[in-house]
């Protein structure tokens, strides 16, 4: 009766459309030049995540308006590794999945909301514990390997919950009763307890992209190397280290892309990317400047460059190490906050890639309480904290690095005016990753994007993923917050819920439980004629929509 | 000769031997956990070591080093733990490549260098004190610049502001042209980065050569003054420039290391940063492995190059 019936809506322009279609509404992510700063995206409004609406902000094209040739280069910074969805990580491998995959669901590049997919539609169940998806009937995997049902669906998310597989997201299905089709085109989803957030775990991302079992089995051990999903895009050809093609899926349920081909090259020097760019020799170039703001400033300048950019898409964390004496006091974790003023180092270092920030979670999150400020800079109370707790002289702390940048020295000088020494703890990413999920750490930073606030909720704050378990690196067991998180994820109600999420909110800040420093901007740049390059909340760029304009 | 080559090649068996175990041993020295690399963010403790059992990481380290090495006589040298590409294939994809580039520099610094210092020898020997300086100073000079710096200049200007050469895209040996434009920046850089030190033994070879009785007898013959220097002086002051030649391959190799990196060439130098990167000790040992024999062959050529130049050398 109460179940929900979300029509279906056209989340992107597919080329019939696109002709019928003038222009198309929205504020464009896309800023010529990049000398506005544009308005924030971020709507903090209750419930936002719970009407499915397309916030999509392209530009449709006509037939006159499009090139010749449908065909771009696109810079990629690192070698993408497996594509295997039960294991795939990372965002440059992330963003050549979500082009071959879908999920059931998939997410509004600007506010991140859940849109339909596979599924074209869903009903809940009044008591929230059962999802009944109702698939599109004329999807068609790649390669041959014949048209998409709900078995595949079946197949997917049991091979991901399945212990052997051995998948790193099993746990995000943990709260998954059962997975069955009761037709070719209906799958049903029960839960154990209700989730709010449920949507999100079927999204096109990590455990919710679909695979086909036949091309699992066909491939075995060298899956990872040759995807088959039922995305825009399919893979043609992967040489390592050097580059990767992907061409037009013809059988894409929503029409075949306007793009014929993708060309991803793999230079990771920060200045050959320039000049390659600059050279014309690519396209499109991802990753902009990894936090370069002069060369930023110069791609931007150059007429004729578009900067695509997803505002504040994730937060810097602050981790402090469970095991460090000294971090058991909230007095001194707040005095080593209080310590450092990351207004003006974030302002001074880095104006285009990131602002100040004091959540876990990132602005434009419906759920982010917008009450909690930065805790600002204020070295004589921390000094008086410092004293109260028992080290009126301060204390060496390690943090883990794997590089020591501008803000991590101003930093030191910071923490040395209160009498805490800071040293660095330089090591490689291999050794970085395996001691920072182990936890074994004093201070360690952590940038997780992620559409699902739970993700990040859960994953920083519940004593079920401390480290090495999950995300929760500090250690962190509030019972409050603990119970808070569970109520507000069962909660129905979504003020309710939007209150709760908000309570544990101000207890993890009143705890100084995590520190955030700062939320990241993900900057992409185009030449003038690639046009519908947008950069979604996971820092990927969804190639459906884009195609190469006519001129320049 | 042969049976010189061949006495050679297993008299350094033990070396190489020593090189796979080294490298072997000092992979699992270091810290850092392939499967924490390989399982990213989010892995559960369980999780990994399901990972590290399936990837053979969980065996004793000698039962590991008896499988790699009894593998190894089999010419099995296993599979990426990243790509779970065979490492031969990495190896035969990666070779060409580092090969090719490298043997162009080698001849384009070689062409340089040899009769750079070869006239500022002949310079020094006629008094004529400030050309020699002059030619021993610009050589220093090229060799005090870093490869990455000259990289990032060459792509400024010739590839940036004149548009000549591109420095990114794919290796396509199909298209003869093409390929020379793509790797004809790195050969420069690579090339360059030799110039140093084979113009200073040559100079130091060719001089002291054209003090020699024969020179002075060759002159009073009424050979030319190029004659002397070319026919005369340099062949006999090869032996040395040989050497330093043969010698450079091994800095050639480090030099790829990072040229392969800036212009993007998928390489042994690229193929090693980025395995060591991740922990994927297979390709790693494949290409140290490599890296070995190619150094071995190199001095056995080098070696076999001198019997040609100078008949007085004797193998046995």
């Amino acid at each position: 009766m109460n179940a929900q019936r979300i029509p279906l809506r056209l989340p992107r322009l597919p080329r019939v459309f696109a002709f019928a279609t003038l222009a198309f509404v929205a504020t464009l992510v896309i800023a010529c030049g990049g000398s506005d700063e544009e308005e924030s995206t971020s709507t903090p409004e209750a419930g936002a995540s719970e009407s499915p609406t397309a916030a999509a902000t392209l530009v449709a094209a006509g037939d006159a308006d499009l090139a010749d040739v449908q065909e771009i280069t696109v810079r990629q910074y690192f070698e993408p590794g497996t594509l295997d969805p039960a294991f795939l990580f990372r965002i440059e491998t992330e963003n050549i999945a979500f082009n071959i995959y879908s999920g059931l669901t998939t997410f509004d590049p600007v506010t991140g909301a859940p849109m339909p997919d596979l599924a074209k539609s869903w009903d809940i169940s009044d008591d929230g514990l059962e999802y009944t998806f109702h698939l599109v009937d004329n999807a068609q995997w790649q390669h041959g390997y014949g048209a998409f049902t709900s078995a595949d669906v079946v197949y997917s998310y049991n091979r991901v919950m399945d212990e052997a597989t051995g998948s790193p997201y099993r746990a995000e299905f943990n709260n998954v009763d059962s997975v069955t089709a009761t037709d070719d085109y209906t799958v049903v989803i029960k839960l154990k307890q209700p989730d709010g957030n449920f949507l999100y775990q079927v999204g096109n991302y990590h455990q919710g992209q679909i695979v086909n079992q036949k091309a699992v089995e066909d491939f075995g051990d060298d899956y990872g190397r040759n995807p088959v999903g039922t995305g825009p895009f399919y893979i043609d050809s992967w040489t390592p280290d050097s580059e990767m093609v992907l061409l037009a899926h013809e059988g894409y349920f929503r029409g075949r892309p306007t793009l014929d081909k993708i060309t991803w090259v793999l230079i990771r020097d920060v200045s050959a990317a320039e000049t390659a760019f600059l050279n014309g020799e690519v396209d499109v170039m991802s990753n902009l400047g990894q936090g370069n703001t002069e060369l930023i400033d110069r791609v931007a300048a150059t007429e004729g460059v578009q900067i695509a950019k997803s505002e504040d898409y994730a937060t810097s964390v602050t981790m402090f190490g469970a095991d460090f004496e000294p971090f058991q006091s909230r007095d001194v974790r707040l005095a080593y906050a209080l310590a450092i003023d990351y207004t003006s180092i974030v302002e001074q270092l880095t104006p285009r890639t990131a602002r100040p920030w004091s959540s876990i979670l990132p602005p434009w999150m419906p759920v982010y309480n917008p009450d909690l400020t930065p805790y600002g800079y204020d070295p004589e109370q921390a000094k008086e904290l410092l004293a109260g707790a028992g080290y009126p002289d301060g204390f060496t702390v390690h943090s883990l690095v794997t590089g020591v940048n501008d803000a991590a020295l101003l930093e030191q000088a910071m923490l040395a005016e209160v009498g805490i020494d800071l040293q660095f703890d330089v090591v490689e990413p291999a050794v970085f990753n395996q001691r920072r999920n182990a936890g074994d750490f004093e201070l360690a930073g952590r940038l997780y994007p992620a559409v699902n606030p739970d993700t990040l909720l859960f994953g920083f704050l519940h004593p079920d993923n401390a480290a090495p378990a999950g995300l929760n690196g500090s250690k962190y067991d509030n019972p409050d917050v603990t119970r808070l998180l569970e109520e507000a994820r069962a909660s129905l109600d979504p003020e309710e819920r939007l209150a709760k999420y908000y309570e544990a909110q101000q207890l993890v800040y009143d705890d100084v439980a995590y520190m955030a420093t700062r939320a990241s901007t993900n900057l992409w740049a185009a030449w003038g004629p690639i046009k519908n390059i947008q950069v979604n909340r996971l820092a990927n760029v969804d190639f459906y929509p884009v195609y190469v304009g006519a001129g320049s | 000769m042969l049976n010189y080559a061949i006495r050679r090649t297993t008299s350094v068996a033990p070396a190489i031997a020593g090189v796979v175990t080294l490298v072997f041993l000092m992979l699992r020295m270091i810290p850092g956990d392939p499967a924490a690399y390989i399982g990213g963010e989010g892995m559960s403790a369980e999780a990994l070591e399901g990972l590290r059992e399936r990837l053979g990481l969980n065996e004793p380290l000698l039962l590991q080093y008896v499988h790699y090495v009894t593998d190894l006589f089999r010419f099995d040298l296993g599979h990426s733990i990243h790509t779970n590409l065979p490492i031969t294939t990495v190896i035969a994809n990666a070779m060409p490549v580092t090969a090719i580039v490298a043997i162009l520099a080698i001849i384009v610094g070689t062409l340089i260098s040899v009769p750079l210092g070869a006239v500022a020898a002949y310079a020094k020997y006629r008094g004529n004190d400030a050309a020699d300086s002059g030619l021993t100073v610009f050589a220093m000079v090229i060799d005090t610049l870093p490869s990455f710096w000259v990289s990032l200049l060459l792509m400024l200007f010739l590839s940036l502001q004149l548009g000549w050469f591109p420095i990114s895209g794919p290796i396509d040996w199909g298209d003869p042209i093409y390929m020379a434009k793509r790797l004809a920046l790195p050969v420069i850089v690579l090339g360059t980065a030799q110039i140093a030190s084979v113009a200073r033994v040559t100079r130091t070879s060719v001089l002291q050569t054209l003090e020699e009785d024969y020179i002075r007898t060759a002159r009073s013959l009424g050979a030319s003054e190029r004659s002397i220097l070319f026919r005369h002086a340099l062949p006999n002051a090869a032996l040395p420039i040989i050497t330093i030649t043969g010698l450079s391959v091994g800095r050639l190799f480090s030099g790829t290391v990072i040229t392969e990196s800036i212009f993007s060439l998928p390489g042994m130098g690229t193929q090693l940063i980025n395995s060591i990167y991740s922990r994927d000790y297979p390709v790693v040992q494949g290409l140290i492995l490599s890296y070995a024999v190619i150094f071995v062959v190199v001095n056995v050529v080098t070696d076999l190059v001198y019997t040609r130049v100078d008949p007085r050398v004797r193998l046995s």
